[in-house]
């Protein structure tokens, strides 16, 4: 079989797993919870616009249907992470893995699948999204903008990172549980590096740098350089910078956040290739 | 045929994450607890030290602006090709933790520091400007004055003996709009709130049905949003340089006719209003007519008077000059919003999860029905395919 031959069969592969687990995430309530959660947000910051406009007679906007669509996509690459992060794990924990593995499934096809499974579904849940946001937009006569269109397209490339990034935790991984709480431990590293550096900053905040302490110096360095670190790393923070760009309407920058999404996709899944062989399937 | 390698599947590969994962827990705890013991140096007592600063009077684009350069600030923004007075002093200066910026105790010592201002492009000596009085807007001051073209300059102090003064080399950056534009300030009739600013032509009003709007046509300038912000208060810790921000620097003075157009155009000529507080208890103002021959003092503002109607859902407006030709970037976007019903926006967000039960209570029922459809010896695989 030649090189063509094999990417062509491990496509096939992988269109077969990722239908597969694309079958069962849409047999998962909890799917149209979060997208029923995920409305109920939308539908809330449009009724406090609504309320806004109502009470002082108007209010001038820009993107009104950008923040709820923001918001959405947050939440859906939360959801996915958690998904992404049980899904390997789940079927080494099981032994299902190995059997799949015994027949011509590679890690290639089998990771494929399940990247795919997870866009499949996150297409599902923006394509839910936008409708929800027209019909918004018709109700309230809100303008339906094209940048709303462009924003989406961003999502599906920043989720990418999400997923796979998912992916990568869960092939290190050979229990759900385990996967679970080194994703937990990562929120919350994050987290705590966002809330330390906003502290420090606050701090710190227009004193001379000759007046400061040694003590919050050496703290202000450290979390501006752990700040940098996570910022360049958080597939969330390029999601967040995808929108700023868009209310700011720089198209290079657009194009250039998005490829940067798309490379971040592709090395995140070829570190999930190369920990799956190298860890195995057991 | 595909091959895989599970080489090193029975291995105990290590992976770092794995045990960085045991102590990321406990990271957030060990920061917070370095982080309080940075703090108590916030609660010392707030000393004077006696330092080299600027006083500036600055050019804001729209009128003139007192400032103050302690030491923490390295860099100095002024706008191109205006007049800029920038005087070096000595004086106290206490830093305030609760407000995080410093501040000049000028009644104690208030010091004009004698020499001239050198500018300098790269280390290039381009110009030397001595101090003297100077009347910007009627506000005495003594200084160097400094106009430039935009780029990136630095300041400092050439004392009469020929040393540089301690501190008083700072970055210079001086900057221009990156585009002008045609803005308009906003009020309701009721309410009289603090006015709206529309200044982008991708901006959409959005008004109640009824909504009676004054509008006030003004020229807007588009500058760095991280420059304006630390020209107009140099210590500052906002603003970004990604960002940009739209001020308001006159009113726009060859205004002619609003063209309002939903498929078919209506003029709205500039009128004078007046401004009326509600009497009793209701709180705020009321816009009303304004009657030239009835009244004694002058209106308090003229105006375009835009009412939201129930006929039409959009419309958008644009201004002509007084040549009758459309004012590059006054285009707006007019869109009236109905009252909404609350529960009409969260129904919609009741019917995924209505989707996804009928989804599965019906999947459940096709198995069930098919099950009993089943030979007894099946193993059910068949209800799969």
């Amino acid at each position: 079989m030649n090189r063509v031959d094999t990417w062509r069969f491990r496509w096939q592969l992988a269109r077969t797993i990722g239908r597969r687990d694309l079958h069962v995430a849409i047999y998962d309530i909890r799917l149209y919870a979060t997208l029923s959660a995920t409305i109920a947000i939308a539908a809330t910051l449009l009724r406090n616009d609504v309320e806004s406009i109502q009470g002082n007679g108007f209010v001038i906007l820009s993107n009104p249907l950008l923040i709820p669509l923001f918001g959405a996509a947050v939440v859906s690459s939360i959801y996915l992470a958690v998904a992404s992060t049980t899904t390997v794990a789940r079927e080494r924990e099981r032994g299902t893995l190995e059997v799949l593995f015994y027949g011509p499934v590679d890690a290639v096809a089998y990771l494929l699948g399940k990247v795919l499974a997870q866009m499949g579904v996150y297409a599902l849940m923006v394509a839910v999204y936008l409708a929800a946001l027209a019909l918004y937009a018709l109700i309230i006569n809100f303008v339906f903008a094209l940048n709303l269109l462009l924003a989406a397209l961003l999502s599906v490339a920043t989720t990418s990172a999400v997923v796979t990034v998912g992916i990568l935790l869960s092939t290190l991984h050979r229990s759900v549980r385990s996967a679970l709480l080194t994703l937990l431990a990562i929120a919350l590293a994050f987290l705590g590096v966002q809330l330390g550096h906003d502290h420090v900053c606050s701090l710190t905040s227009g004193m001379a740098r000759g007046d400061y302490n040694p003590l919050l110096l050496a703290l202000q360095t450290l979390f501006t350089w752990l700040d940098r670190i996570f910022n360049s790393l958080s597939p969330l923070a390029y999601l967040k910078r995808g929108f700023d760009v868009l209310l700011r309407g720089s198209v290079a920058e657009y194009v250039l956040t998005m490829g940067l999404s798309l490379l971040y996709s592709a090395v995140a899944f070829g570190l999930a290739v190369w920990t799956l062989r190298r860890k195995g399937v057991r | 045929m595909v091959r895989h390698s599970r080489r090193r599947s029975s291995t105990s590969f290590r992976w770092f994450p794995v045990p960085a994962a045991k102590f990321a827990p406990w990271l957030p705890l060990a920061l917070t607890l370095l982080l309080l013991a940075a703090a108590p140096a916030q609660s010392q007592e707030p000393e004077k030290t006696e330092s080299f600063v600027y006083r500036g009077r600055v050019f804001n684009g729209l009128d003139y602006t007192d400032t103050f350069y302690p030491p923490s600030v390295e860099t100095i923004y002024l706008l191109a090709n205006r007049e800029n007075i920038l005087s070096p002093r000595r004086t106290r200066v206490t830093f305030r933790p609760l407000t995080g910026v410093y501040e000049a105790d000028w009644t104690s010592m208030n010091r004009t520091v004698a020499g001239e201002l050198e500018i300098l492009s790269g280390n290039e000596v381009i110009a030397t400007v001595p101090q003297q009085s100077h009347g910007i807007q009627s506000h005495a001051d003594q200084g160097s004055v400094v106009s430039l073209p935009t780029g990136r300059y630095a300041v400092r102090v050439r004392a009469d003996d020929g040393s540089i003064v301690p501190g008083s080399q700072k970055q210079l950056v001086v900057f221009a709009p990156r585009r002008q534009g045609l803005g308009y300030q906003m009020v309701p009739q009721e309410g009289w709130i603090r006015p709206a600013h529309t200044d982008d032509p991708a901006d959409v009003i959005y008004a109640r049905e009824g909504a009676v709007l004054y509008l006030q046509p003004y020229v807007a300038e588009e500058y760095n949003d991280l420059y304006y912000t630390r020209l107009e208060d140099p210590q500052s810790q906002s603003g970004r340089k990604d960002h940009w921000t739209w001020v308001h620097v006159r009113p726009f003075e060859r205004a002619g006719d609003l063209i309002l157009d939903f498929g078919q155009t209506v003029k709205v000529l500039a009128m004078p209003y007046r401004v009326e507080q509600l009497p009793g208890s209701r709180l705020g103002y009321k816009v009303v007519d304004y009657d030239p021959v009835a009244e004694e003092r002058p209106p308090d503002f003229v105006a375009y008077q835009l009412f939201v109607d129930a006929h039409h859902a959009s419309y958008r407006l644009q201004l002509q000059d007084a040549d009758g030709r459309t004012v590059l970037g006054s285009q707006r976007q007019v869109h009236r919003v109905p009252e909404v019903n609350s529960w009409a926006l969260y129904f919609l967000a009741g019917l995924p999860t209505t989707v996804g039960v009928y989804l599965l209570v019906s999947r459940h029922e096709r198995l069930v029905t098919g099950r009993k459809a089943l030979p007894p010896e099946s193993n059910g695989h068949e209800l799969w395919q």
